[in-house]
């Protein structure tokens, strides 16, 4: 009975007094983007059932690359956000050694087209530690046989965590001072007020940079295909240098990264409403 | 006024794209594609940066000879053949074995030049002997080459393929592919260049002949090219490119 009685008197949430607030909308709604998921995923549906001569074969060749470009996109994001915090930390760091190293690994390395660095990592920088290994006589650096994934996640966590390290600094630098002082004074470490503080704020400020770099790389693991990695673009390139179809193939092939990116989309908009606060 | 002014701009630009899009002069150049990471055959003259090596210069010959205007734009390999059978290039010269798959959809003119593929390895690799060794081995070479189509029929190995074949022949030496799949003259032009680490393994494997490629809208192309061809071999300028480029 108290129950029902209680009803209403609730206090009456602002929205239904003011009307539309942006930004304050209930963040149980779904996402109505999903329909462009939906729409995309139903146009690869359509060809392979009407079309499964050319579209079937193809989606059947290039299934293991699809599974290699998520896995590497996954790994290689999960480590650029750790080096991304460290680089970004490092930035802000009062201690000269510190940020002078973090500065320097984000300027050069933001510098370098990720497809040369790509390159790089996998031709040029086994041969380096060979040389070293028959320097310093290592039969083991001497033998060493680098593994084209292994590189190729290298090669995109080194690049991309430069770039995650300026939106890192961006999003700490984006939190009011206060904050930090007010977290020591009360009795916290540097790296608890960081902790517990900071970085949680921080984080829901760059969450759309980052899901924003997540797609990019995601992309640009194409880019892998250089090293032969045997990624859904360079599956892609095998089946037409074989078939001569390049429509049939490229449109399949990009139709499959479009439902990739815009379902990364969605997951990044819905941990968004998920971890929105009210201000 | 402002409105104005963004209308009057929106319909220029549109003005612009829609005639330059239909006055579009029909083409005079052939255009003729090749893939210039193939040395010996097609390459890049370090000194001038043009294409060059047998099959450019061969081309240009043909060409003076059956009085066609030409374009060679460099592309990738995969590009050549996917490009030529879409007529998205009217002809291709990139050592390009004639083969019965390539012919469902690309024309060839009569053969100028035969080789076939061989097996290079390291130089420290003793196992291998040739062509049947490489079983449960990773074998390398460039994408859409008939050294690529060779390689995916040895039962058991494996396959990577690489842009380029330079590519390939650095992932060799490297360490990290047991050996590499390619025309013979490549493959002895990578090995003389790094002789003390790499060398060719067993005998030339296949027969191939490699042809000039046409696309199909382009068949009155065919009798042209050949004649050609056919003069050009007579004149000995083939024999000649040969022994300039290959050595023999």
């Amino acid at each position: 009975m108290g129950r029902l009685m209680s009803v209403p008197d609730k206090p009456r949430l602002p929205e239904e007094e003011l009307g539309h607030i942006p930004g304050a909308e209930p963040s149980t709604r779904m996402d109505a983007w999903w329909w462009l998921v939906a729409l995309v995923v139903g146009f690869i549906a359509l060809l392979l059932v009407f079309r499964p001569d050319p579209f079937w074969n193809i989606l059947q060749f290039v299934q293991d690359g699809i599974l290699i470009t998520v896995t590497v996109t996954l790994i290689s994001f999960v480590l650029m956000l750790g080096i991304g915090m460290v680089g970004g930390l490092g930035r802000l760091s009062t201690n000269r050694i510190i940020y002078t190293v973090s500065t320097l690994y984000v300027e050069l390395v933001r510098g370098i087209p990720l497809l040369v660095q790509l390159i790089s990592w996998y031709f040029a920088v086994p041969v380096i530690i060979q040389y070293v290994g028959k320097a310093i006589g290592s039969p083991a650096l001497e033998g060493f046989q680098a593994d084209p994934i292994v590189m190729a996640v290298i090669g995109l966590v080194f690049c991309y965590g430069a770039y995650m390290s300026e939106i890192f600094r961006a999003g700490i630098q984006s939190i009011p001072k206060g904050q930090m002082e007010a977290a020591r004074s009360l009795g916290m470490t540097y790296f608890q007020a960081m902790r517990h503080v900071v970085l949680p704020q921080a984080f829901r400020v760059i969450l759309p940079p980052i899901g924003n770099e997540f797609i990019a790389l995601l992309k640009d693991s194409s880019l892998v295909s250089i090293v032969a990695v045997a990624d859904l673009t360079r599956r892609g390139r095998e089946y037409s240098s074989m078939h001569f179809n390049p429509i049939e193939v490229w449109l399949l092939v990009a139709l499959l990264y479009l439902v990739m990116t815009l379902f990364s989309a969605r997951v990044v908009n819905w941990i968004e409403k998920k971890t929105k606060f009210e201000r | 006024m402002k409105k104005i002014w963004l209308y009057s701009i929106t319909a220029f630009v549109l003005i612009a794209i829609l005639s330059s899009a239909c006055n579009q002069a029909p083409k005079s150049k052939l255009t003729v594609a090749c893939d210039a990471t193939w040395p010996p055959f097609e390459q890049v003259n370090e000194q001038t940066k043009e294409l060059d090596g047998f099959g450019p210069e061969l081309m240009r010959a043909i060409a003076a000879k059956a009085g066609l205007e030409i374009e060679l734009v460099n592309v990738g390999f995969d590009s050549v053949l996917a490009g030529v059978s879409q007529c998205q290039y009217d002809m291709a010269v990139s050592s390009i074995t004639i083969t019965d798959m390539r012919k469902k959809t690309i024309l060839f003119s009569d053969p100028y030049y035969a080789a076939g593929q061989i097996v290079t390895v390291r130089k420290d690799n003793d196992r291998i002997k040739g062509k049947d060794d490489l079983s449960g081995k990773t074998v390398g070479g460039q994408i859409g080459t008939t050294g690529i189509i060779e390689a995916g029929k040895i039962p058991g190995a494996k396959v990577k393929t690489f842009d380029e074949v330079g590519f390939a022949f650095q992932d060799l030496i490297n360490g990290q592919l047991d050996a590499v799949i390619a025309d013979n003259p490549v493959a002895r032009l990578y090995v003389n260049k790094n002789q003390d680490r790499l060398m060719t393994v067993g005998p030339v494997f296949t027969d191939e002949y490699f042809g000039i490629a046409i696309c199909q809208k382009n068949a009155y192309l065919i009798p042209r090219v050949n004649a050609a061809l056919k003069t050009l071999k007579d004149e000995g300028f083939i024999d000649s490119l040969s022994k300039k480029w290959i050595g023999q």
